[in-house]
């Protein structure tokens, strides 16, 4: 294995490979899921929802008249709940759905199902995934909790320890938050480990990045200020013409406070053809680099698990830090060896790594 | 890997090399940019104009509003439309601008590293310049990063010294060295990453790939001697620009001494009449040219700091030119 390249690995969703357009398919398969998932929610809640709109206007109306505005009814938040929960449990689940898709294709070379979507045991491991994540951050929480709940306590009944416990409380922050950096990078290709391994594999992650932590978040790091640079200059682009528009409505609103006569005018400049252009090609930038950092962010993943040798791991007997398998998980559909054959292919690949200036073709 | 050699990078942008490419090329630079702000300039001239007008009518609005003891008008305070257009429009501008510095930084380290030029006397839009562009995208983010640091430890600092103060205790010396000590080690973590990532660019160059955290090898065993070449550096920078300020004052203090003829001045005009002289003006192009000169000259020698880095951890095998470490 040769040099781990927080760059490569940044890249490494984008690389060519033998078959195009795997991960646009999933990609776009994903993002149309996702729009039904919320049209679907928004037209099953309407009901719960408009009450809740009505309330949210009346609030404005309200602020405009100089009147008390009404109080919330907690009824409306229980009617929009079962359904927002459902939403949420859903999104987590087409969201599973679609990086399990992604991981396959990048770590096994695999793909199937509609645009490469598929509900398989690929789709649950990455879900529990999801799941263990989350009772990892509220266990984290607890335990933030409990250090200052003992904190305070010890500063109270043991006056001497006063000094070292100050000195203690105003560097916990940031060990806290190193800890939760550190542990979140080491356990990142956890998805990646589990579609790797065919089975739920989140521990096994540990070992995979063991020695290329500062590489991974350096990788994560790059990501982030490449999605912080395009997303400025893009802002600082839609802001000229924008600005140009909104001008004489702002204007207005030092003249004369009409609420509803400057929401009407502010109506009139977003349905301009220009600034509807403008605005409309400002989303679909957003939409699209926010699906370009998600690859990426698997693609690091899947890196790091191809860097770790994993092909090996695949190989072996299951690791004793992995949960056990779930029931639900079916058996290989080829042979150990045939499944571990990408994973190889990908490790020899890292070996000799082509040129990484820039992709020169982006072949996701 | 060859032995560790010293660095002696304090001037090594300014050695003898076997062509003058870091003049012309910061000459072009120098030209280009001032282009850039000339041509800004000229365009939201009237922009400019409109600011200086809406900040007098603002000015006279606020007066006669306490002078008849009512509300300023907040028709007044809009600014004019063409005001508000110059943000977005200056932030396109600082975007070229730091293409272009980015490229006058990549054609600097790209000569002092491996002999190259190309381009306009060394300025190129090629891989080199972008390189050096995403570093500063990279600066800009580990900022960000470390001002939130900043702020997690200011709130741990105010966590602490109000656990600290619980049960009506008096406050301790501690409360106050607390916060103190965490500023301190705060301001030395700056300094130490800085300088241990300041040959970022350098280092990208050197690879010939965007290698922006492979700073961290090249300044590897060398952090003293890097910080004392930029200490050095700035210490200089300072004295000059320090020395012209002074030299500036005395000339134009004297001679507007010598117009207003030793007696107090009885108004501002008069005041600003004793400064609106040839040699008033002469001097003020005097220091902007010598300030001009002399911030090229430090940032050139920043460059020199970085690159020395960077060739001597590529002769070293540190890092290689194109893969590997």
């Amino acid at each position: 294995m040769s040099e781990f390249s927080a760059v490569q690995a940044g890249l490494n969703a984008f690389r060519r490979r033998e078959r195009h357009f795997v991960l646009t398919g999933a990609t776009f398969g994903y993002l149309i899921g996702s729009c039904l998932i919320g049209a679907a929610f928004v037209a099953a809640a309407w009901p719960a929802l408009s009450e809740l709109i009505s309330w949210y206007g009346s609030v404005f109306h309200a602020a405009q008249n100089g009147s008390t505005p009404p109080d919330p009814s907690l009824d409306m938040f229980r009617a929009v709940a079962p359904w927002y929960g459902g939403f949420v449990l859903l999104t987590l689940i087409w969201t599973a759905v679609y990086e399990a898709a992604c991981l396959r294709w990048m770590v096994r070379g695999e793909t199937g199902g509609v645009l490469g979507l598929s509900l398989n045991s690929d789709t649950v491991r990455v879900f529990f995934t999801y799941l263990l994540w989350f009772v990892m951050l509220l266990a984290f929480l607890t335990g933030v909790g409990a250090f200052y709940a003992g904190l305070i306590a010890v500063n109270a009944s043991v006056p001497a320890l006063r000094t070292v416990m100050i000195i203690v409380g105003a560097l916990a922050p940031l060990g806290l938050i190193a800890l939760l950096l550190w542990v979140a990078t080491r356990l990142s290709p956890a998805a990646a480990m589990s579609v790797a391994r065919r089975k739920f594999a989140f521990f096994s992650a540990w070992g995979a990045t063991r020695e290329k932590f500062w590489d991974l978040l350096g990788a994560f790091f790059i990501i982030l200020a490449v999605y912080i640079a395009v997303s400025a200059i893009a802002q600082a682009l839609v802001r000229v013409p924008l600005m140009q528009a909104i001008y004489p409505v702002m204007t207005q609103a030092m003249h004369d406070a009409d609420f509803a006569s400057i929401m009407s005018r502010f109506g009139e400049v977003f349905a301009s053809p220009l600034i509807a252009a403008v605005l409309s090609a400002y989303v679909v930038l957003t939409i699209v680099l926010s699906a370009l950092v998600r690859l990426a962010w698997f693609g690091v993943n899947a890196y790091a698990v191809a860097a770790s040798g994993e092909a090996d791991a695949v190989n072996a007997a299951p690791g004793p830090q992995g949960a056990p398998p779930p029931e639900q998980s079916p058996p290989a559909p080829q042979g150990l060896a045939t499944a571990a054959a990408p994973i190889t292919e990908r490790a020899q690949a890292l070996e000799t790594p082509p040129p990484e200036q820039a992709p020169t073709s982006c072949s996701a | 890997m060859a032995d560790k050699q010293a660095l002696n990078a304090t001037f090594f942008a300014f050695r003898k090399r076997e062509k003058a490419v870091l003049l012309p090329a910061t000459l072009v630079f120098a030209v280009l940019a001032i282009g850039m702000f000339v041509g800004f300039t000229a365009l939201n001239w009237q922009a400019f104009v409109d600011y200086m007008n809406w900040a007098a009518s603002v000015s006279a609005s606020n007066a006669t509003a306490a002078a008849n003891g009512t509300p300023p008008s907040m028709d007044a305070m809009m600014p004019p439309q063409s005001v508000m257009a110059i943000g977005p429009a200056y932030l396109l501008l600082l975007l070229g601008y730091y293409i272009l510095l980015a490229s006058y930084e990549a054609a600097c380290l790209r000569w002092m590293i491996h002999g190259e030029t190309g381009g306009l006397f060394g300025l190129t839009l090629g891989a080199d310049t972008w390189r050096v562009y995403f570093s500063y995208w990279i600066w800009l983010l580990l900022l960000i990063v470390f001002y939130i640091v900043c702020a997690i430890v200011a709130g741990g600092a105010v966590a602490s010294v109000v656990i600290g103060m619980q049960g009506g205790a008096e406050p301790s010396a501690s409360t106050v060295i607390v916060p103190l000590i965490a500023g301190f080690l705060m301001l030395c973590a700056l300094i130490y990453f800085g300088v241990r990532f300041a040959p970022a660019a350098a280092t990208s160059i050197a690879r010939k790939k965007f290698a922006f955290f492979d700073a961290w090898t090249v300044s590897k065993g060398r952090f003293w001697g890097l910080l004392g070449a930029f200490v050095l550096l700035f210490l200089m920078f300072f004295v000059f620009v320090i020395a012209v300020e002074v030299a500036f004052v005395v000339m134009v203090g004297m001679s507007a001494m010598g117009n207003i003829g030793h007696a107090e001045p009885q108004s501002a005009e008069e005041a600003f009449r004793a400064f609106a002289t040839p040699q008033y003006m002469a001097g003020v192009i005097a220091i902007i040219l010598a300030m001009s000169v002399a911030s090229m000259m430090f940032y050139v020698a920043l460059f020199g700091v970085n690159a020395r880095a960077a060739a001597l951890a590529l002769e070293e095998g540190k890092i290689t030119g194109s893969s590997g470490k």
